[in-house]
């Protein structure tokens, strides 16, 4: 299966612990320095469809500051979805860091 | 509450009724906190939340437009296609005369009908597109020849009462299947109501041969059909307490007793009240928040 950019940032957002929706929201921003800011609508969206593929599972509610906070988790089935887009996407990287390395400017040598 | 809660409120409501119930509060905060600080969340959540709105509500629509289809293909499969069976064979060549024979023409008509309910219901949908095509094309031919025997001036109620039935059942499951809408469930209660029918059908089958008047009394027939489905219609609204979808099928069953609309379509309508309203019991909850 494989995942887009935003589902790929939620899962790993999860990835280590549970986490509820603006703590996803700003790991999300963190994590990619700024550059992905998930709303709440599309946030919402997204953990419906991935809860219907049994990537996510609602983990446990909290109230703060009088707000309800609801704790999503990976499910196993999530963590191994994760797994195997990390590996396919480290192995395109690799494949492109060497094409690159062939650039006279990122290094290669001139023709 | 705050200016900033107010909003956020009003941007929530947005969403359907069941994501409200479910996650509303959640979507709350969430937008709350996203405000940092300011009276009203900022236009892009607000964007995103009535996207993700229309979504559902698009989505929403859809599976109810699909659930429909599929119960109304099951009610007129176990309530008005076999409502032609008697007529039918009232007008089979050279059988008119043999009731030996209307009988076994009968049974095997009957058994027609049976195997395309059963198999479309059971989920074997090619197969039962290929029977109700059978039992359609039977209809009509038979159907023509009444046309020549009794003298056109009949066609228009035999095709009314006779082939629209069956047709549009056909033409319903044809549907159902090509856009791959599932038989309706609970499937016990459907597959329930075709014994059923049959009971219906083996009186008619003596009235057939006693007087050769053809169906069971559509009379008597829409009178049962509309009690069994106005009590079940009645017990499942009463546990839901909505009492607005009995009217539609009130309506129809008032009109179909005065004559003013066929009793098969009234009784698919009724038919196909109860079935939405038991689906949507039986219905397991797909929302992540359980």
């Amino acid at each position: 299966m494989d995942l887009s950019e935003q589902t790929f940032l939620i899962l790993s957002a999860l990835a280590d612990r549970p986490r509820h929706g603006y703590a996803l929201i700003t790991e999300v921003s963190a994590m990619t320095g700024g550059r992905v800011t998930l709303r709440a609508g599309t946030l919402y969206g997204a953990l419906d469809r991935l809860s219907g593929q049994g990537l996510v599972r609602a983990d446990r509610e909290e109230v703060e500051n009088g707000r309800l906070r609801r704790y999503y988790a990976l499910t196993d089935a999530g963590a191994e979805a994760l797994d195997v887009q990390t590996e396919r996407m480290e192995a395109a990287a690799k494949v492109a860091r060497e094409r690159l390395a062939l650039r006279p400017r990122f290094g290669g040598a001139t023709p | 509450m705050t200016p900033l809660e107010r909003r956020c409120r009003r941007v929530v409501r947005m969403l359907p009724r069941a994501e409200r119930e479910t996650r509303g509060e959640e979507v709350l905060g969430v937008l709350m906190d996203l405000s940092d600080g300011r009276d009203r969340p900022p236009l892009a959540e607000v964007a995103a939340v009535a996207a993700l709105a229309v979504k559902l509500r698009m989505r929403e629509r859809g599976s109810r437009l699909r659930a429909g289809l599929s119960v109304l293909a099951g009610a007129l499969v176990v309530v008005a296609a076999p409502l032609p069976v008697p007529h039918v064979l009232q007008h089979l060549p050279g059988l008119v005369t043999s009731p030996v024979m209307q009988i076994l023409g009968l049974v095997l008509t009957l058994v027609l009908w049976l195997a395309g309910a059963v198999v479309w219901l059971l989920g074997h949908r090619r197969t039962s597109v290929a029977l109700w095509a059978v039992y359609a094309v039977a209809t009509v031919v038979a159907n023509i020849r009444n046309g020549l025997d009794y003298g056109y001036d009949q066609v228009p109620w035999h095709l009314g009462h006779v082939v629209a039935p069956t047709v549009l059942t056909a033409a319903v499951v044809a549907v159902a299947v090509r856009r791959g809408v599932p038989a309706p469930r609970p499937r016990r209660v459907w597959l329930l109501l075709v014994p059923a029918t049959v009971a219906f059908w083996v009186a008619g089958m003596f009235e057939l041969v006693g007087a050769g008047a053809g169906a069971v009394p559509p009379v008597a027939a829409t009178a049962v059909g509309a009690a069994g489905a106005l009590v079940a219609a009645g017990w499942v609204v009463t546990a839901r307490g909505r009492v607005g979808v009995l009217v539609p099928a009130g309506v129809f069953m008032a009109l179909a007793v005065v004559g003013l609309v066929p009793q098969w379509l009234a009784l698919t309508v009724a038919v196909s009240v109860v079935g939405m309203l038991v689906k949507r019991q039986d219905a397991p909850s797909t929302s992540l928040v359980t």
